[in-house]
């Protein structure tokens, strides 16, 4: 690399002296003897020219050197004036080695491709290096050997367990195709063309594959696939936390499904543990990580049907506020301290169905959906007085996270808001990096360590309801709580999980060249002027195969409530004089259907930290969990 | 933190203590604001009739299109926010719009326009011309000519209700006519108000992830229902007279 750079230059220099330079005079011819009168003297002249790698006398170029007298006295050497060729070729160089004149070596992209090749080795060897064998920065270890199966074991241990903390984090509804998507908007919001921006899990050193089929269906939904992750089992569609024994919807086949998950591990080991989420608390995600549901929308009491009240099954909300002693229930003689860090949204289903219990910033004349008339927030209070519920930014704010023993944060009467929309919120939201930093600051006072989730909820809700920009400024959103995670902590002892539970039905299509707008319409390589369809129309680079379709309520200034209960309206639309690029633009769908629809394809898992490295290939969705439990060996 | 609270809660009371005071004076002789109302709203070009029932009470207003089937419920919050809640009467089951949910344009929606049925910039920029004056409060006609057609609403302020509305072109064609019907209903409106809160609500984010609610699915597959195109005239930011149902591209 460096020698052809030298090469190079050498040349450059010798070309500065290629051009045609005169020649010496000829010597004056020896005096002779006197006679008739000599010709005059002849001027011989030299001339120069470059020759380029590759040349055929000199492969790795240099100079030929062409000499003869000046015959027409014009003071240049003609062509049929050279009587002598010989060649300068390039020194040092005596044989060709065909890779250095491949253009590959010298370009960018390579370089900074090899340079990762050496770093993600160098990354490998420390992740699967151990204390017993050695240094890890030094580490060579490829395989391990042993002699017994006790030899063997004893490796697999020291292995397991390194993760003192263990974060997951789930994008609900973040697909490959809205990760690259936004990560293109971002790059393009800090000015770059945006393509090769990188959020922040993007430059995690470990990745793999997700199939996130539930047990009984193609293409998933939260509650199975955030069961699988929390659970390690794949189950079916809709429930939360129980086995795929379940009936769904039905109470009595709870009892004797129900399933532990790595949460609960973690609280039994006397870690800390938090979840975040910024839809509901109660919603299916978050909810995996502490109920038991035969029905993702048993909320609450008021969701449910009467039987399964009556047959003694618990909302889910009940569920959240009473984990501490409901795990204890299940676990002979266990003594747990409950969950350290709640923040999410979903007053509703923890208040009674009485105006009395509104919340200062209650956006409904009745907050409340209990029709049991309990109060779980002043139920937890009671239960954890040393606890702080909160409710608004203020509260939020002045949370003192070295004193506080835990914290209760309900934001929003139902989901928080979408990140486009939060400076709209009455008392004000915490974003889903606040929220991180400050679990963290909780959780990380407990020295035996901790278990964190994030959702990051509304991509899934954006997505729905059609609206690429509201799902990648979510996911971005997530990218800036995740590498506050990953500043907060130490990659020694904290294991971080970006993924997210299903994909959606939404497209990067069409050829736009580099650095075209991501929200904006297919500009073609070359072109200035959006490219068109068959039909003579210009088109988006980012559509949905279904949903409401197109919809413009960008520049719309009145409330339109009928627009937006409007029914769907697929297929294409002339986008000519429509900025696609605003806010209130919704893509345009194929299949019309009020609500855009999760994907079956395969989702992304990236890793860092302790048990990273066993993030690799594709993957049944479940070995989440597992990967999370060998890290932080948390049924021990 | 407590102190705002506290003195939200004064400034809150002394409100109330203003309210109630001026509320018993005029309690003598005058009713005050109705809280039950129903409309014909009748289009002559396109022949066609339609019924409206308005329940309210301070903070809440149910719009009930008989036909459809289907309420809007409008709740006006501390912040002056409105929130829509769109019932479905027949399945007993609604859908919730978070306000200002900027993505799916539910933002400052115009609590005059659903609770006077006429939205604030038309009442504010509209000509008035008191038509009758009345111990409790006059009754006033608001009207503005815009693009040929004129529109005309009479509101009585001492019920607070508008009494009648018309759309007519320059050459006096109708061609949109309101007509208040009633103010005494079957069904009281505190009644009318609790059984909508008794029907399940499911919010607009979440009808996409349900794929076993058969009244869900039928709504992913189908579509909503609409109410009536008619009415519900109002003028936006830039002095354009719209009616809200109508579709604008
Ligand atoms: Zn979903």
């Amino acid at each position: 690399m460096k020698k052809l750079q030298l090469t190079l230059l050498a040349t450059a220099i010798i070309g500065l002296s290629g051009c045609l330079d005169d020649g010496d005079d000829g010597a004056q011819g020896v005096r002779g003897q006197t006679g008739p009168q000599g010709e005059s003297g002849l001027n011989s002249l030299i001339r120069q020219t470059q020759l380029a790698v590759g040349n055929a006398n000199c492969p790795n170029g240099g100079v030929q050197i062409d000499s003869g007298l000046d015959t027409d006295g014009d003071g240049s050497l003609a062509d049929s004036e050279v009587n002598e060729t010989s060649y300068a070729c390039q020194p040092g160089v005596t044989s060709v080695n065909s890779s250095e004149l491949l253009t590959n070596l010298n370009n960018p992209w390579f370089v900074e491709a090899q340079q990762e090749i050496a770093e993600a080795r160098t990354t490998w060897l420390q992740a699967t290096s151990t204390s017993q064998t050695g240094n890890a920065t030094t580490a060579q270890v490829t395989s391990y050997k042993t002699n017994s199966a006790a030899e063997k074991q004893a490796l697999v241990d020291s292995l397991k367990g390194q993760a003192k903390n263990v974060i997951l984090f789930v994008g609900d509804g973040m697909g490959v195709s809205t990760i690259t998507s936004a990560r293109i908007l971002d790059g393009q919001m800090a000015g770059k063309d945006g393509e090769e921006h990188q959020l922040s899990f993007d430059k995690f050193p470990f990745a793999g594959l997700a199939k996130t089929y539930n047990v009984d269906a193609q293409t998933p939904d939260s509650a199975g696939t955030m069961t699988a992750m929390m659970s390690g089992l794949k189950t079916d569609v809709g429930v939360i936390g129980v086995d795929e024994d379940i009936v769904r919807g039905d109470c009595s086949t709870v009892t004797g499904n129900e399933l532990a998950t790595a949460l609960e591990l973690a609280e039994l080991q006397g870690k800390s543990t938090g979840i975040i989420s910024t839809a509901r608390i109660t919603h299916a995600t978050p909810a995996a990580t502490y109920a038991k549901s035969a029905d993702r929308n048993w909320e609450d009491v008021s969701d449910m049907p009467t039987a399964a009240v009556d047959a003694g099954c618990k909302d889910i909300a009940d569920q959240l506020v009473n984990f501490e002693a409901y795990l204890e229930s299940r676990v002979a003689d266990s003594d747990v301290d409950g969950i350290e860090v709640v923040f999410g949204g979903g007053r509703r289903h923890f208040l009674p169905r009485d105006a009395a219990f509104n919340s200062p910033d209650a956006v409904s004349s009745v907050e409340g959906d209990r029709t049991d008339n309990r109060d779980l927030t002043a139920e937890w209070m009671a239960q954890y007085p040393a606890g702080q519920y909160v409710y608004d930014q203020a509260g939020f704010d002045a949370i003192n996270t070295e004193t506080v023993e835990r914290v209760f944060g309900l934001f929003n009467e139902s989901h928080m808001q979408y990140e486009a929309d939060r400076g709209n919120d009455i008392a004000g939201e915490p974003s889903i990096a606040e929220m991180t930093a400050t679990a963290i600051n909780i959780l990380d006072n407990n020295e035996d360590g901790f278990f964190l989730m994030v959702e990051s909820g509304r991509i899934d809700h954006a997505h729905h309801a059609g609206s690429a920009y509201g799902a990648l400024t979510d996911t971005i959103a997530l990218a800036e709580a995740v590498d506050v995670a990953d500043k907060m902590t130490d990659d020694s002892d904290t294991l971080i999980i970006v993924t997210a539970d299903h994909g959606h039905v939404f497209t990067i299509a069409g050829y736009p060249k580099r650095g075209n707008p991501i929200l904006g319409k297919v500009v073609s390589v070359g072109s200035e002027e959006p490219a068109t369809d068959a039909d003579g129309m210009p088109y988006t680079t980012l559509g949905y195969t279904n949903g409401l379709g197109y919809r413009n309520l960008g520049d719309m200034v009145f409330d339109a409530d009928a627009s937006y209960a409007a029914a769907p309206d697929a297929g294409r639309k002339d986008l000519t004089d429509v900025n696609t690029e605003s806010p209130g633009f919704h893509q345009e769908s194929l299949v019309p259907l009020t609500s855009e629809t999760h994907s079956g394809e395969d989702i992304g898992i990236f890793a860092k930290g302790p048990g990273a490295f066993l993030v690799t290939g594709t993957n049944e969705q479940n070995m989440v969990f597992h990967i999370m439990n060998f890290a932080g060996d948390l049924n021990k | 933190m407590k102190n705002k609270i506290v003195l939200s809660l004064i400034l809150t009371f002394l409100l109330l203590c203003t309210i109630a005071s001026k509320g018993l004076a005029e309690e003598s002789q005058c009713s005050g604001a109705v809280t039950v109302a129903s409309y014909k709203i009748y289009q002559p070009r396109l022949d066609k009739t339609e019924i409206l029932e308005l329940y309210r009470n301070k903070n809440t207003v149910a719009h009930y299109y008989p036909k459809n089937q289907i309420t809007e419920l409008y709740e006006l919050n501390k912040a002056g926010q409105v929130k829509l809640t769109k019932y479905f009467n027949d399945h007993k089951r609604g859908i919730e719009y978070q306000p200002n949910d900027k993505l799916n344009n539910i933002r400052n929606l115009d609590w005059a326009q659903k609770y006077k049925l006429m939205g604030k910039n038309f009442l504010d920029n509209a000509s008035q011309q008191i038509k009758q004056t009345n111990d409790c409060g006059d009754v006033i006609a608001y009207s503005i000519t815009q693009d040929h057609n004129t529109f005309v609403a009479t509101i009585d302020t001492a019920k607070d209700i508008l009494t009648a509305f018309e759309i007519t072109d320059e050459k006096g064609n109708l061609l949109e006519k309101w007509e208040l019907q009633s103010t005494e209903l079957a069904t009281d409106s505190s009644v009318f108000l609790s059984q909508l809160n008794t029907y399940q609500t499911t919010d607009y984010a979440d009808i996409g992830d349900d794929h076993t609610d058969p009244f869900l699915t039928k709504m992913v597959n189908l579509g909503f229902i609409e109410k009536s195109s008619s009415g519900f005239y109002h003028m936006d930011d830039k002095q354009q007279l719209h009616a809200v149902g109508e579709h604008s591209h």
